[in-house]
């Protein structure tokens, strides 16, 4: 197995997707979108918003995040996947590069949306690594969760609702963790269980994948 | 060989020599699009024995018999917002080729002028000839073209008989299935007629 097969992968992934603009021009807007409706539902409470603007980011990342990894990928389509296959990359390569750029894309949405949040809900701006550290487990939980998810119902029709089916559930630790994180940061609290919570998550996520990326590839053989 | 309930391919004992080009013809339906799958080891048979480059089933699937296999089908597996340039890079990359030797490639199937356009910009028959230029960069050593004379020009034609022709001057096996064996005929050693997934003619072309 060729690690290094990872790199242009994800290039080609990422670039594809940069220029298809479909996180860009519609995920970001649209989860934008999501953020300033709940606070206008919410109303003009100004201390219940600061409240609660962390949860509604995390939920937001959530719902719309996994609807990133069921973009068409350069090497998730059948097709695609053949000539990748015979060009001898290995599964498990495959649902790496996948998984990262998934990675990378939600990143970008999360540094979008903690600005916008930010604005809409004025939450209380304390412990910033901390956060950034659980933004970063929670982007490579979602991608890789989703991912895998993507591969078990490549070959359903109903691939679009199931994905966010299967994934909302198993992502509630990292948000919880994320949303801990935050709120342990305004009473001065460790936010080292909460980090903990989400890493070992991700573990767990990334080896499931990286377990079944070949059985699920060649089962479909 | 069967896919669901329905079997595809049944008695099918075909051998196909380096250095030769088969044809596979016959009615939609009779397999031939699955026999390449099968030879591309990209379907398991259900029943019987599947050799290539001197390996048997299960072995076929591995990655170093994988790589010296280039199915060219009726969809050519391009990403397409990426170019053709890209798409072709791409494989050049993850098969330690330079980026140069992609763009020599597509250039040698005459899309240079075409490089640089989004595949989804491009004609079904620039993508099938992209499709041509990775069988020319991955320098297989069985080659397995679906239907490869399908929307290309009469000018592009003859291109199908020079990648088959390379691959074949390497000592390489080439299958091609068509329809229109008139366009093939010039370059087959060997062709076959497959009915109901049955081998049912056999014969110089």
């Amino acid at each position: 197995m060729n690690a290094s097969l990872v790199r242009p992968l994800v290039r080609a992934e990422l670039r594809a997707e940069f220029r298809a603009g479909e996180v860009v021009m519609t995920t970001i807007p649209f989860a934008a979108s999501g953020l300033l409706v709940a606070a206008i539902a919410i109303g003009a409470d100004t201390p219940l918003l600061r409240r609660v603007g962390p949860g509604m980011l995390w939920t937001i990342v959530l719902l719309f995040g996994s609807f990133v990894t069921l973009r068409r990928t350069v090497s998730g389509e059948p097709t695609r996947q053949e000539v990748l296959t015979l060009l001898g990359v290995d599964p498990v390569i495959q649902w790496v590069a996948r998984a990262a750029s998934s990675t990378v894309l939600l990143l970008g949405v999360i540094a979008v949306l903690v600005p916008v949040t930010v604005v809409i809900y004025d939450p209380p701006l304390t412990g910033l690594a901390a956060q950034a550290v659980a933004a970063v487990l929670v982007a490579v939980g979602l991608g890789a969760l989703g991912t895998l998810a993507a591969d078990l119902t490549a070959s359903t029709r109903s691939r679009t609702s199931l994905v966010p089916l299967i994934v909302t559930p198993l992502t509630l630790p990292l948000v919880l963790a994320a949303v801990q994180v935050q709120e342990g940061a305004v009473y001065a609290a460790s936010p080292w269980p909460w980090l903990l919570l989400a890493a070992l998550t991700d573990v767990t996520i990334v080896l499931a994948g990286l377990l079944a990326a070949r059985p699920l590839q060649e089962g479909a053989v | 060989m069967r896919i669901g309930r329905t079997r595809v391919l049944a008695g099918l004992d075909v051998t196909v020599a380096a250095g030769e080009v088969v044809g596979v013809t016959g009615p939609n339906g009779s397999g031939k699009s699955t026999l390449l799958r099968v030879l591309a080891t990209l379907r398991r048979p259900s029943r019987g024995s599947l050799d290539i480059l001197g390996r048997s089933w299960p072995d076929v699937s591995s990655p170093d018999v994988r790589r010296q296999i280039v199915l060219v089908g009726h969809d050519p597996g391009l990403h397409p917002d990426l170019t053709l340039a890209e798409n072709l890079e791409l494989v050049a990359a993850l098969s330690g080729l330079s980026p140069a030797s992609a763009r020599r490639a597509l250039a040698d199937v005459g899309l240079a002028a075409a490089a640089d356009r989004p595949a989804r910009a491009c004609s079904e028959g620039m993508r099938r000839r992209s499709g041509l230029a990775r069988a020319l960069l991955c320098r297989p050593r069985l080659l397995l073209l679906d239907e490869p004379h399908a929307s290309l020009d009469a000018a592009s034609r003859p291109l199908v008989a020079a990648v088959a022709d390379q691959v074949k001057a390497r000592g390489g096996a080439v299958v091609v299935v068509t329809h229109d064996l008139d366009g093939a005929a010039g370059h087959l050693d060997r062709v076959l007629r497959l009915e109901g997934g049955r081998l049912t003619a056999e014969g110089c072309a």
